[in-house]
């Protein structure tokens, strides 16, 4: 038996799979539909960091281009801790790209002046 | 002093504030846009995770994202003039006091004041927490910049305090980043967040949640070195194993500055009373965002604020007129209501915003005024979590009397 | 540290500060050992912070002696340190008719004691000074000289006035033992190394008596006893306009409800015999306490509250007086010990005192010619006027960005907090208020990290809350 918590709208159904795969408990169809995709494969956009050098911050914040299957999420994050790009940076680049993942700067980053 | 002159002065550079001054400036008002810190973008820039801007844009985008596009937008007018790194101490009249390294003190004259200065969080001591006073407990917001924008991480073994969205979204990147999250505790039956969050930042992680549960000790004397966890309902105790606490204990708008200038704060949201234009109590100051009413969604504080930043063009364009003000009360099972009241005439019903005090199911909003009554929408699902906007009856405003709004149905 | 001192005070409180700086003025080699990373961490941060005129200890005590000198000295030593005294005075509550007669105690003690300035006020002149106080109270003993002041910015005062005249502070550094012969010390054992002096004061606070006991003296005894307060939002500091005390007991003056010199609110200390290590507040302490104020002020707004904290008062409970004499073991350790309220107050004239013993014991003071008695405070931009304010940025433009914005300090007074030898978040906000508001450190506490690491020039990880290991971040998120 697996319980999911449907997060289609507010109302949060606690809704039941049992090993034979039937659906108990979903108030609405959209609750049955959005268990069965969470079944099928369970994935997230990735939102992380990536180190910056000579930037106004210390970090850039960046976002995977497609959804990962949630059990990678904390396997690339570890996997791009020693990354790190130069300023300037621009919303939308590229910050690292492998067979698995890109991930893309979800801001811009300017220069550091001289302290 | 550096004296400057202006039509309207917003003071934060967060969402309200970026929107309102957009608002204002595309409406052809010369308007300055002060920001304390060094950029644009207020608390969005640490909010690195998706879940901005479906409404109000049709697109899931990032907190900085959504910031940046609304930043690009306002320094794009040329007659939006921003101040950086500037604090504002002081406000008299409709003068403006503000600090910043450049120009040393700043005095900016404006015809309207759009206050936009968000919220701080709710702090340990502000709850009395007993224990020590060790380093390693952080409120969920600070702990947020120092690992989204400073790089910082806060500890190895994390106990989460109440489960507003910002703790439990916290809990969720503070194991990315290869902490161990072993719980959010939270002291009422319910989540204090939004049922997303529950998901996709706890039970996607298998991070558990404590429901009715709160902190009775913090050990330490230097570094925090273990909390005692409390069930409330059974009393039992037991021991947590963590080097860092973090705080989301809610949120409280910050109103220093709209207090020196004498706007009339509602009780129940802790900002300042307004009408339908975000007008405060004091005549060409108006109020957007969080400093009004604590949000769930930014996209509903840009809304918000753009109502704010019309308002603010038409009171310096001399066209506000008020005739009359019908008070919005809250009734039976509503926590508040946003605005609390509305200045006639009313071209249109206006929108309100209210949470319920309490979680209900099938549940139905009554709005009562002149002894009649109107129903003004029924839910199946109403949480305290999640705001409710709903726009009032024409009926409700004919006989321009004092209107109560409840809230009606099943408690669960 | 090899060379031989003239004098190791073991202790960085008000006490052991006071005592540097007093003696700063002699032509003596003086180092000053504290626990620490920083002076005032014990007692001294954790009080309230009130000078008392001395009405109320025992007539003929070293400590009535002591408070009403002390108490005379502090205006004129808050002027040459630049640190904050306000006299506002105080009011001893009465709730009943009865108490009327203790009141008159008070003030013929006090009489005693040399203290003047003592009126008995009825309900009615009670209510014109505190307006917000219950309509239960009766009447009150008005004592118009007491005052408030900072007691952790006067010890980093004396501190680094004592600095300039020539002291050596050794901080987060613990004596952990002494070498006895033939009834003199010889050495001092620290966790850092060996020091030597020919005397050797022990103002060491709670740990006193452990101090003395590590030279084989056990004359007295230490019994830790926890106050716990309640701080509130600066928006209410003006709920009371002086020191509010009920009716003194046997034990204690009671639970005070009092606003600081920086405009918060103050509410405590309650009473409970505890561990030397115990600074803990409770549920039940905070609950007392609360109750307590909420009784003479009924409409007190207890969501005001900013922060909770607990310190420890060492009392000597068999003699009830200071022990401040030259110890009966060992030559030449002079122990300050048992120093309760009002010690504080009794502060300056302690140092004094403590002086007269050396020169009794045959120390030979001679006055340097180049004492430096005054010391200027770091600038405060949020108490400046606006001309103040604008030649300070013009001076230096750090005075022009705010870090703190409860408190409104700027980047210019962190940066001389620093240079002032401020290592720690605590050691700033005591000398800069910076975190002390109402976040809490919430806004400005993720900044000064990363600009302390970089003032210091040591790694963020480096950077404590106060010392030892209280370490505010475990690195960086990225390697």
């Amino acid at each position: 038996m697996k319980i999911l918590t449907c997060i289609v709208c507010p109302v949060g159904c606690k809704i039941k799979i049992d090993e034979d795969g039937n659906i108990y408990g979903a108030r609405c169809d959209r609750g049955v539909s959005f268990v069965k995709r969470e079944l099928l494969s369970s994935e997230r956009i990735l939102t992380t960091t990536v180190k910056v050098d000579g930037g106004i911050v210390k970090v850039v914040p960046v976002k995977s281009n497609k959804p990962i299957p949630k059990e990678r999420l904390r396997e690339i994050v570890k996997k791009v801790s020693s990354l790190s790009v130069r300023a300037p940076i621009h919303r939308g680049d590229v910050i690292y790209s492998d067979e698995e993942v890109s991930l893309i700067a979800t801001r811009s980053v300017g220069e550091a002046q001289d302290v | 002093m550096k004296e400057v002159k202006t039509d309207i002065v917003v003071i934060g550079g967060g969402p309200a504030g970026l929107a309102s001054a957009l608002r204002a400036g595309e409406l052809g008002a010369n308007v300055i846009l002060v920001e304390r810190d060094f950029e644009l973008g207020g608390i969005l820039n640490q909010c690195i995770h998706t879940g901005f801007g479906l409404s109000l844009l049709g697109v899931e985008l990032t907190g900085p994202e959504y910031a940046e596009t609304f930043i690009e937008k306002v320094l794009s007018l040329n007659n939006i003039k921003v101040f950086l790194s500037t604090m504002v101490l002081d406000i008299k009249d409709k003068t403006v006091y503000g600090v910043n390294k450049k120009d040393g003190l700043v005095m900016i004259r404006a015809g309207a004041i759009i206050l936009a200065m968000g919220c701080r969080e709710r702090t340990r001591g502000a709850l009395g927490i007993p224990g020590e006073r060790p380093a390693g407990i952080y409120t969920a917001g600070s702990a947020q910049r120092l690992i989204n924008i400073e790089g910082l991480m806060p500890g190895k073994r994390v106990v989460v305090l109440g489960s507003g969205d910002i703790g439990m979204i916290m809990a969720r990147r503070l194991l990315l980043e290869g902490a161990e999250v072993l719980g959010v505790l939270e002291k009422l039956p319910y989540p204090g967040g939004l049922t997303r969050n529950v998901v996709q930042c706890l039970e996607d992680f298998g991070i558990p949640l404590y429901l009715n549960h709160t902190i009775s000790e913090i050990k330490g004397k230097y570094r925090v070195e273990g909390v005692i966890a409390e069930n409330l309902l059974t009393r039992e105790k037991f021991f947590m194993d963590v080097d860092t606490i973090l705080l989301s204990v809610g949120l409280i708008p910050e109103n220093e500055l709209s207090k020196k200038i004498g706007v009339r704060l509602d009780p129940r949201t802790g900002g300042p009373i307004v009408d339908q234009n975000r007008e405060t109590s004091v005549e060409g100051v108006f109020a957007c965002g969080n400093v009004l009413q604590v949000h769930d969604l930014v996209d509903e504080v840009t809304r918000e604020s753009y109502i704010a930043g019309e308002g603010a063009v038409r009171y310096i364009s001399g066209k506000r007129k008020i005739e009359g003000v019908i008070n919005l009360r809250p009734g039976e099972n509503v926590r508040y209501i946003v605005p609390q009241r509305l200045s006639l005439p009313i071209d249109s019903p206006p929108y309100i915003y209210f949470r319920p005090q309490e979680p209900f199911t099938n549940c139905q909003v009554i709005g009562r005024s002149n002894g009649r009554e109107f129903s003004l929408g029924s839910y199946e699902y109403a949480r305290p979590g999640e705001m409710i906007k709903l726009r009032l009856k024409r009926e409700l405003l004919d006989s321009n009397l004092d209107i109560e709004v409840s809230l009606v149905g099943e408690k669960g | 540290m090899d060379k031989e001192l003239d004098i190791i005070i073991i202790g960085g409180g008000i006490v052991g500060t006071a005592i540097a700086r007093e003696l700063s003025r002699y032509q003596l080699n003086i180092a000053l050992v504290e626990k620490e990373a920083d002076v005032g961490w014990g007692t001294t941060k954790a009080n309230s912070a009130v000078v008392h005129t001395g009405y109320d200890p025992k007539p003929g005590t070293l400590m009535s002696k002591l408070n009403v000198q002390g108490a005379r000295l502090f205006p004129s030593i808050c002027g040459e340190l630049d640190v904050p005294y306000k006299k506002i005075g105080s009011l001893v509550l009465t709730p009943n008719e009865e108490g009327f007669k203790v009141l008159e105690e008070l003030r013929e003690r006090g009489r005693l004691n040399g203290v003047t300035n003592l009126e008995i006020i009825t309900q009615e002149k009670l209510f014109e000074l505190e307006p917000n106080i219950s309509k239960d109270i009766k009447g009150a003993l008005w004592v118009k000289d007491t005052a408030i002041t900072a007691p952790v910015e006067l010890a980093i005062a004396f501190r680094e006035n004592a600095e300039k005249n020539g002291v050596r502070f050794i901080l987060d550094t613990t004596v952990i033992g002494f070498e006895v012969e033939d009834g003199r010390i010889e050495s001092v054992r620290t966790d850092r190394g060996i020091l030597r002096a020919k005397w050797i004061i022990n103002a060491a606070g709670v740990n006193s008596d452990d101090i003395a006991r590590l030279a084989g003296d056990d004359s007295f005894s230490i019994t830790p006893v926890k106050g716990e307060y309640a701080l509130f939002d600066k928006e209410i500091g003006n709920w009371v306009n002086h020191i509010i005390f009920p009716l003194p007991t046997e034990t204690t003056k009671g639970i005070l409800v009092l606003p600081t010199v920086d405009g918060n609110l103050l509410v405590g200390p309650n009473e409970c015999i505890t561990s030397k290590e115990d600074t803990n507040v409770t549920e039940e302490g905070l609950k007392e306490v609360l109750t307590f104020a909420k009784r003479e002020f009924p409409d007190l707004p207890l969501n005001m509250l900013i922060t909770v904290f607990a310190g420890l008062r060492a009392k000597e409970l068999n003699r009830k007086d200071f022990v401040i004499e030259p110890s009966p073991v060992v030559e030449n350790l002079i122990n300050v010990g048992g120093i309760q309220s009002p010690g504080l107050s009794s502060a300056p004239a302690i140092a004094v005192y403590v002086t007269e013993i050396l020169r009794d014991r045959g120390v030979k003071l001679v006055k340097k010619k180049d004492f430096i008695s005054e010391r200027k405070a770091i600038p405060r931009f949020a108490n400046l006027s606006w001309d103040e304010r604008a030649r300070l940025i013009a001076k230096d433009p750090n005075y022009g960005e705010i870090i703190c914005r409860c408190e409104y300090v700027t980047i210019g007074e962190i940066i001389e907090a620093v240079r002032r030898g401020a290592n720690t978040l605590d050691g700033i906000k005591f000398r800069t208020r910076a975190g002390s508001g109402r976040c809490q450190g919430g806004f400005c506490g993720p900044r000064l990290i990363p600009l302390l690491s970089q003032l210091l020039e040591v790694s963020p990880s480096e950077i404590t809350k106060k010392g030892k290991e209280s370490k505010l971040v475990i690195g960086e998120t990225k390697r």
